[in-house]
């Protein structure tokens, strides 16, 4: 039997790509693609493909060696979802 | 003992002269900031997402912070033939304008969460096909419902307006009557939404904003009954309630930042394990 999966909202994608970053750098101090996939339960090449985007939006940078580190503008922004989500929650939306 | 007018439209000069415009700013300027903490931060949470039918919350609590403003300003020129039933006008009209606006961001939530279904057209059986010929035919008739819901606060006072170019006290106390009846629709409307949908995510634990909603709808109540029998209790009653719904919205709303400090609690407590 095939399980269908929901469609997550591309916000919902980066907050989740941005969540892993931050936590994987929380517990290991440094955030690998390989752990961001595991957390974020994303295909590689997806996950990739919005490190693209997120770095074009000064969210995210990478380094040489393949570690990847959140800015300032990632951290406002999964406090911004967070928000969002809450509400909306919160209101019955 | 002074006979009090029968058709009284702002409700404020039920008062004591002496203090009615002193209660009524205070009032005011309560309800316009707290009306406007909920828009702001609504509509940063639009801004934020694009979601279009965030929109209606923020629009409509801006025009239900303008219509207190206009009700005050309606007060101010109560000796003023012209503006005192012009700012009283303008008050009903703005506020039931932002009800239904309020409204329409519940009634596009549920069309949006109702449409999430993908299904291929080739695999469709003739039964399939039929439920969603019946489904359209549901939407076409809950499409133009948000339609009636604008028009009807709109369409309403202008009729009003150019049937009796003058301002005729009863007509108008008689439109601001069937208007809160119109608002308390809406607002049992808004609460029956915001309950189901809370209900559905199992987040029962979070009524406030549904018990926000009820004393707002109180708060119309206890103008219906104002217009019968000019009753100060009721009127006081009215006000109680308009703030604590509006104190109520934004205490959840400032609730909703609190959340932040939680998960970066839980991150910790995860790196701890």
């Amino acid at each position: 039997m095939k399980l269908k999966q929901e469609r997550r909202h591309k916000l919902q994608l980066f907050n989740a790509i941005l969540c892993a970053i931050e936590e994987d750098i929380t517990i290991n101090k440094t955030a690998r693609p390989t752990r961001i996939q595991h957390y974020s339960r994303l295909s590689y090449d997806k996950m990739m493909n919005h490190f693209i985007e997120l770095e074009q939006k000064g969210m995210i940078y990478r380094t040489g060696d393949g570690l990847v580190s959140i800015t300032n503008k990632g951290k406002k922004f999964i406090k911004q979802y967070d928000e969002l989500i809450s509400l909306i929650e919160n209101v019955g939306l | 003992m002074t006979v009090l007018d029968p058709n009284i439209l702002n409700p404020f000069t039920l008062l004591d002269p002496h203090i009615s415009h002193l209660i009524s700013l205070i009032i005011t300027i309560a309800s316009i900031s707290l009306s406007f903490i909920i828009s702001w931060h609504f509509f940063r949470s639009y801004r934020f997402s694009g979601f279009g039918y965030l929109l209606g919350l923020p629009v409509g609590f801006t025009f239900i912070a303008l219509s207190f403003l206009f009700e005050h300003l309606s007060l101010i020129y109560s000796n003023n033939d012209l503006a005192y039933p012009a700012f009283f006008w303008i008050q009903l009209a703005l506020q039931s304008e932002a009800l239904a606006l309020i409204a329409l961001s519940y009634r596009f939530k549920n069309n949006e969460d109702a449409g999430q279904y993908n299904i291929g057209d080739n695999l469709l059986t003739s039964t399939e096909r039929h439920q969603i010929k019946t489904s359209v035919k549901r939407d076409i008739l809950s499409s133009s419902l948000p339609m009636v819901m604008i028009a009807i606060p709109f369409i309403v006072p202008i009729s009003e307006l150019v049937s009796d170019p003058d301002f005729n006290y009863p007509a108008l106390a008689d439109m601001s009557f069937f208007m809160r009846l119109y608002n308390m629709a809406i607002f049992g409307y808004i609460f029956s939404s915001s309950v189901l949908s809370l209900i559905k995510a199992a987040n029962i634990r979070l009524l406030y904003i549904p018990a926000a909603f009820a004393f707002l709808w109180l708060e119309q109540y206890s103008l219906t009954i104002t217009y019968f029998d000019n009753s100060i209790v009721a009127f006081i009653g009215s006000l109680i309630a308009r703030l604590a719904g509006l104190t109520l919205f934004v205490y959840v709303v400032y609730n909703v930042t609190s959340k932040q400090r939680r998960r970066k609690i839980e991150i910790e407590a995860r790196k701890k394990t």
